[in-house]
């Protein structure tokens, strides 16, 4: 290595300079670096060259030189860098991007403390000097970069940077970052493949990037001409492993949706979970405007809608049920999920046919390097995923399964009523990709969960979800792509009854959609972009058949008649970018739904209530047959605008119909609850949605804070009188009430991203009411006035927190409070066939006690010793470490004529767990 | 086709079971509804028809709140009025027997002693239908053994569908420690006295507290066939010596079915700690004329009814003989002895507390037992019910 040229004034050179050397040398390069070419001819020539290593890259050069003069061989070799250099006798001087000038700059004595911009906006373009260099290599902490060579006869006020932006670990090329120049509105993205190109004003300038993932990074530079500038970023781990975030950093302020929660799956595995099994789907209820009803219930509740109100895709599937177990375990396999985005105030246009929202699950894509897996023990499952290429960097595949082994515990234990009970469930994912070429990106996901469980020794349950989805992504040109979606899925279930009497029976229901969506979406300039489509979803559903079981049965076999229906859209949105400050997305669908033959429906006297005596006649449609048509505009528009460049405020409309139902008589969903079609009695259910919110990134959008409101109104939501008989029933609509509904909140987010403690804290205060009115009586609740909504929970607030003590030491904690869910309580109490039964209140009319919870954990991650067969990871955490009995349903039951009282609750108990997670 | 309700019985695993909870708390009326409540059933029997009226009380008390003084009627379209006369307790009693005849419509009314009226929808009188067979029958009943009576109606059902039955169960007790002698301490001997002989032999009856409901509309013959009305452990001591069944069957009208099945689900155990049934109010076939917001519960029932009763006991099935009601605890005490322990002392002082003599006199060693052994009269009635065949 050559003694290293200090950055002294080059004042002291300007006398001598004048010596220039034509000394003649014959010399051979083959392939050698730059620096070894330097050696090669610094020997040739006896001369000592003065450089810094790290200016050259490895670039070879060849070249073949007879009798030329010395400096045409160095501007050879240099040629092609930023590397300027001198000639002092025997001395080379090779500079960075420096021209060492012979005079000194016209202005030189008038104002040294000049900035660059005024410097660049003089007639005369002073050169960079050593003077500013030196200023600037003051202030900064970290390194000086010079780009570019300095041409002397150069008056260009701005000049070209490019680069190539990598992550320092994988080398991948990280797309998507933003790159900009502080205190100038200069900014740019990098590309798919990493690459950035800024223009920027010569001199002085600090460039920065700034993601989530990797943080904030900036280089100090001293641009002299155009150049390269490149960075290799090293991904911000800590951040990534223990907290979900919401993904680009700035995304939250940058983009116009309203209301829109992504959840970090990678992010989720330090948060303490009940028996050990982490679920993508309960941390995101740990944000604002998301709630279940409890610890075993089933579906979610978004902005004060009703648990069928969420569209749930899984890799563009629906999926009906994505719980285990009444809900306690949810059926998506966390190792697969590659990230969640969940729409609850402003939906895109491209989906539909659900009110509240929509939750966007998709699946990671199959490792294509090299095999690889993860999977993790609990007390309840074990879990197992692996990836491998098949064609390596082109087609891979990933599979993924888990399942209880609870059963074993169950029959080990010598206590008969345990015995006869058993529950057991497991779900399996497979995901296919195929990088057909640069155009053409195929992807194929297969899903299937199950669940069976029996309480009673006569009756089990089963349960099961099925979903098949092929994709294939094809690119026209730069600016048009079609997106060509083929999804099934199917929910079924089945109740087996086998008594001592006759009446042994097996009941199954099932539902069925098939759907084909095209999505195309158009960059038509930087100021508007589409995207388009259409979609079309054929539904089929087997509301119930009973099969008596055994010849001694007397149970009638019997088939309630099968539904069809057609639901499709049309739907274009455009992104349009009005100015820096303003962002528009506005979206349109027209949806229109079709209810099938073959089909019987009754019509109904309209001045009496529904009932089997007012019936007016019977119709029959035929196979294919249109029953009845609804359909609607549906208006998705929402705007962004930057108050400061950290502060924004959006706002949205959003307005969305529904045309199938989940049937349900519970205040809580179960896994047999069946799911209707809109049919001639049964109208679609529609909402819409104002949505407002103010959003505030600081400290480097480390912190984020934000503030959103809504107002929902909702028609024809569905309710049944009580005591609903919904199983094999013909005429539903004679159970049925339809009624308005509404809705409203503020939530409150205060978001802590990286550092040793970070976490999240959320807040909400949401109501939800409805309204069953009638003309008769028979079909009126609380005398037709608005009563808060079995999921109206006023108050919720989350705190999830996660510390780093050292690299392989965290502990976390969660708090969870929500009002209590509202009942209906007994007022009074009567005798009634020689029994004491309760009178009830109106509904809803009380609640439950509140809720609240906290878990703590502890994670220990493996030794970070390189080589070993698996990374491993420990999770230690006890679920509600209080003990805290939350009450999940109240109950009257009369007990030898006597009313007694009972509350239930799922986990009233700290549970500790431990769960060995492990990755390969 | 509802999950059971136990914490006991939802182990899905060790773990979970241990961890879901179900447990009782007391019941405070937090703002109390008063509320006419009306139950009234009449039927194709040839009676003086009862109707009763109360009103809704708190939940923590005991005391059930009877409307008095109100006057209650049922008219007919074909012109018929039959009043009703307060008796005790809420019950109003036809003035005159009557029965329910088909193809008449009848209606109930209640005018209340503050003024308030109230009115029923008009009802007919369903179809009749008999019971054929009434029978027991040794089961396995989830894990436990014992007899279940079973019942099957007619083949000839002519339009009833909708069945609700009620039961009335005597069984006969014998004391299986009596003696014709009871101890009794005068003066300062213990001296033997006869004992009543009718103190041996006794009878109890239990009426049905659960709503059973059955229909034919789901099943694939036209009939009700073995359905299960009431199940007795093989543990019970109710079938040791002679146990009687009385079923009703009521057949409804589907209103008055839709009622009953929504109280009995209302008020059953038969759900699950995961599924929570939407209770509310049940809105029956009575309306306050005053204001159509009143909430006013009961059904005006007119049913056809028919019965059956059948006798059995352990022997008629392959089982063995059911330990009695009570344990019975023997004392033997020397009347004699007074060191180191006086159990003369001991003796006279079980008598007092109600121990009955078994065998031995003054002077000797005494066997005494605990009273429900010795005399049923203790726990149960001596007066043979007069349907009673042995």
């Amino acid at each position: 290595m050559k003694k290293i040229l200090v950055a002294v004034s080059l004042f002291l050179f300007t006398q001598i300079i004048v010596c220039q050397n034509n000394k003649r040398v014959t010399i051979d390069f083959n392939s050698i670096s730059r620096i070894e070419a330097l050696i090669k001819l610094e020997s040739s020539i006896k001369y000592q060259f003065y450089f810094q290593e790290d200016w050259f890259d490895d670039t070879l050069i060849s070249g073949s030189f007879k009798n030329i003069g010395i400096e045409n061989i160095i501007n050879k070799i240099l040629e092609g860098t930023s590397i300027n250099y001198l000639v002092l006798k025997d001395r080379i001087i090779l500079t960075n991007n420096v021209a060492i000038s012979n005079e000194l700059p016209k202005n030189f004595f008038k104002d040294s403390t000049q900035t660059v911009e005024e410097l660049t906006n003089n007639k005369y373009i002073a050169p960079v000097l050593q003077k500013e260099f030196v200023v600037a290599k003051k202030r900064a902490k970290k390194s000086l970069v010079t780009i570019g060579k300095e041409n002397k006869n150069s008056s260009q006020k701005y000049f070209e940077i490019s680069g190539y932006i990598k992550d320092s670990k994988s080398g991948k090329p990280i797309d998507n970052l933003v790159i900009y120049i502080k205190d100038k509105n200069i900014n740019t993205v990098t590309n798919k493949l990493g690459y950035f190109f800024l223009k920027v004003p010569a001199g002085y300038n600090i460039v920065e990037t700034s993601s989530l993932s990797y943080g904030k990074n900036e280089k100090e530079v001293i641009v002299y001409g155009n150049g390269t500038l490149n960075f290799s970023l090293e991904e911000q781990l800590e951040q990534l492993e223990e907290v979900l975030i919401e993904s680009d950093k700035d995304d939250n302020i940058r983009k116009a949706v309203v209301g829109i929660t992504k959840i970090n799956v990678e992010g989720i595995k330090t948060i303490p979970l009940v028996l050990g099994e982490r679920d993508v789907l309960k941390v995101a209820t740990t944000m604002p405007g998301i709630t279940t009803a409890g610890e075993g219930a089933l579906g979610y509740s978004v902005r004060g809608g009703k648990v069928d109100q969420n569209l749930i895709l899984f890799d563009g599937a629906a999926i009906y049920n994505p719980s285990h177990f009444f809900g306690v375990f949810s059926a998506i396999n966390p190792f697969a999920t590659g990230s969640v985005d969940i729409y609850k105030g402003s939906i895109p246009a491209e989906y539909g046919g659900r009110l509240s929202s929509v939750i966007d699950i998709s699946t990671k894509e199959a490792n294509m390097e090299k095999f690889s897996g993860e999977g993790n023990i609990g007390p309840v499952t074990g879990n197992l995923l692996v990836e491998t290429p098949i064609v390596k960097d082109k087609m891979s595949v990933l599979a993924g399964g888990r399942a209880t082994y609870s059963d074993w515990v169950l029959k080990a234990i010598s206590e008969e009523s345990i015995k006869n009970s058993k529950a057991n469930f497991y779900d399996a994912v497979v995901k296919y990709n195929y990088k057909i070429n640069e155009k053409n990106n195929l992807q194929a996901t297969a899903y299937y969960s199950n669940d069976e469980f029996s309480i009673t020794s006569d009756s089990i349950y089963n349960y099961s979800n099925r979903i098949a989805s092929i994709k294939w992504d094809h690119k026209f040109d730069d600016k048009n792509r079609l997106i060509t979606q083929l999804a099934t899925s199917q929910y079924k279930f089945n109740i087996i009854y086998d008594g001592i009497f006759n009446r042994d029976f097996d009941f199954g229901y099932s539902i069925n959609e098939t759907q084909l969506k095209l999505i195309a979406k158009y960059l038509y300039s930087k100021k508007h972009k589409f995207s388009y489509g259409l979609s079309s979803k054929l539904y089929s559903v087997k509301p119930g058949d009973i099969i008596p079981l055994g010849s001694e049965s007397i149970i009638e076999r019997k088939s309630v008649d099968k539904e069809r229906g057609l639901e499709s859209a049309l739907f274009i949105s455009d992104l349009f970018e009005v100015n820096d400050k303003l962002l528009l997305d506005i979206g349109f669908r027209y949806s229109f739904y079709a209810a099938l033959g073959e089909s019987t429906q009754n019509v109904y006297d309209p001045t009496a209530p529904k009932s089997t005596e007012s019936i007016i006649e019977t119709n029959f449609y035929k196979k294919n047959e249109v029953v009845k048509t609804y359909g609607g505009p549906e208006v998705r528009f929402s705007a962004r605008y930057f108050l400061t460049p950290n502060i924004s405020i959006k706002g949205g409309y959003n307005k969305t119909i529904q045309y199938s139902h989940l049937l349900s008589t519970n205040t809580t969903a179960s896994p047999v609850d069946s799911w209707k079609l809109s049919d001639l009695n049964i109208e679609p259910q529609r909402a819409e949605q104002f949505s407002l919110g103010l959003y505030k990134n600081f400290d480097d959008d480390m912190h984020e804070v934000s503030i959103e409101g809504y107002y929902k109104k909702m028609k024809n939501l569905l309710d049944f009188k009580i005591g609903a008989e919904l199983l094999l029933n013909q005429n539903i609509e004679t159970e049925l009430l339809q009624g308005e509904g509404k809705a409203y909140g503020v939530e409150v987010l205060l978001k802590k991203k990286k550092g040793r403690l970070n976490g999240w804290l959320g807040y909400s205060y949401s109501r939800s009411f409805v309204k069953l009115d009638s003309e008769f009586l028979t079909n009126q609740v609380n005398q037709g006035s608005y009563f808060a909504a079995n999921q109206d929970r006023p108050h919720d607030i989350d705190l999830v927190s996660n510390y780093k003590l050292t690299k392989r030491y965290s502990f976390s904690l969660n708090f969870n409070y929500q009002s209590g869910r509202p009942i209906t309580y007994p007022v009074g109490k009567y005798v009634y066939n020689g029994k004491e039964q309760v009178l009830y209140s109106d509904r809803n009319k009380f609640r439950i006690p509140d809720y609240y919870r906290l878990d703590l954990g502890v994670n220990i991650e493996g030794n970070h010793k390189n080589v070993k067969l698996a990374h491993s990871f420990w999770n230690i955490s006890v679920y509600n470490v209080l003990g805290r009995n939350n009450p999940y349903s109240v109950f009257f039951v009369n007990e030898n004529g006597q009313i007694k009282a009972y509350k239930s609750s799922i986990f009233s108990i700290p549970i500790p767990t431990i769960t060995y997670n492990f990755k390969f | 086709m509802r999950l059971n309700k136990r914490c006991s019985n939802v182990l899905f695993l060790v773990l979970l079971g241990v961890f879901s909870c179900t447990e009782p708390f007391t019941l405070v009326t937090e703002s109390f509804e008063d509320v006419i409540v009306i139950e009234a059933t009449i039927t194709d029997e040839f009676k003086r028809q009862e109707i009763r009226v109360s009103r809704t009380f708190l939940l923590e008390s005991d005391t059930q709140v009877f409307e008095q003084n109100a006057s209650v009627r049922i008219e007919t379209n074909t012109g018929e009025v039959y009043n009703f006369s307060e008796t005790l307790n809420g019950v109003y009693v036809s003035d005159i027997a009557f029965e329910a005849r088909e193809n008449v419509l009848y209606k109930l009314l209640i005018s209340t002693s503050d003024g308030r009226e109230y009115a029923s929808n008009e009802e007919l009188l369903p179809p009749k239908a008999e019971i054929e067979n009434l029978y027991g029958e040794l089961v396995n009943l989830n894990g436990e053994i014992g007899i279940q009576v079973l019942v099957d109606s007619n083949e000839d059902l002519g339009g009833a569908n909708f069945f609700r039955y009620e039961y009335e169960e005597t069984y006969k007790i014998v004391a299986p420690h009596f003696s014709f002698f009871d101890a009794l301490y005068i003066g300062e001997d213990i001296v033997l006295v006869p004992r009543d002989p009718s103190k041996q032999t006794c009878y109890s009856t239990n009426y049905s507290a659960n709503i059973i409901l059955t229909s034919v509309s789901k099943l694939a013959e036209n009939r009700v066939s073995r359905f299960p009305i009431r199940f007795i452990s093989a543990n019970s001591a109710i079938v040791r010596e002679r146990y009687s069944i009385l079923v009703k069957q009521y057949v409804q009208s589907v209103n008055a079915n839709t009622f009953y099945k929504i109280l009995k689900e209302l008020n059953s155990d038969e759900e699950g700690v995961f599924i929570d049934n939407q209770p509310g109010f049940i809105q029956g076939n009575i309306f306050s004329k005053q204001s159509q917001n009143e909430k006013v519960f009961g059904f005006f029932d007119v049913s056809s009814v028919s019965s059956k009763r059948v006798y059995f006991d352990y022997s008629n099935f392959d089982m063995n003989l059911p330990p009695y009601f009570f344990d019975c605890d023997f004392l033997e005490l020397d009347s004699a002895m007074e060191e180191p322990v006086n159990e003369r002392l001991i003796l006279i002082g079980s008598f007092r507390d109600g121990y009955k003599y078994v065998s031995g006199s003054d002077g000797g060693v005494f066997t005494i037992v605990n009273q429900e052994c010795g005399d049923c009269t203790t726990f149960s009635s001596n007066i043979k019910p007069v349907f009673w065949i042995d």
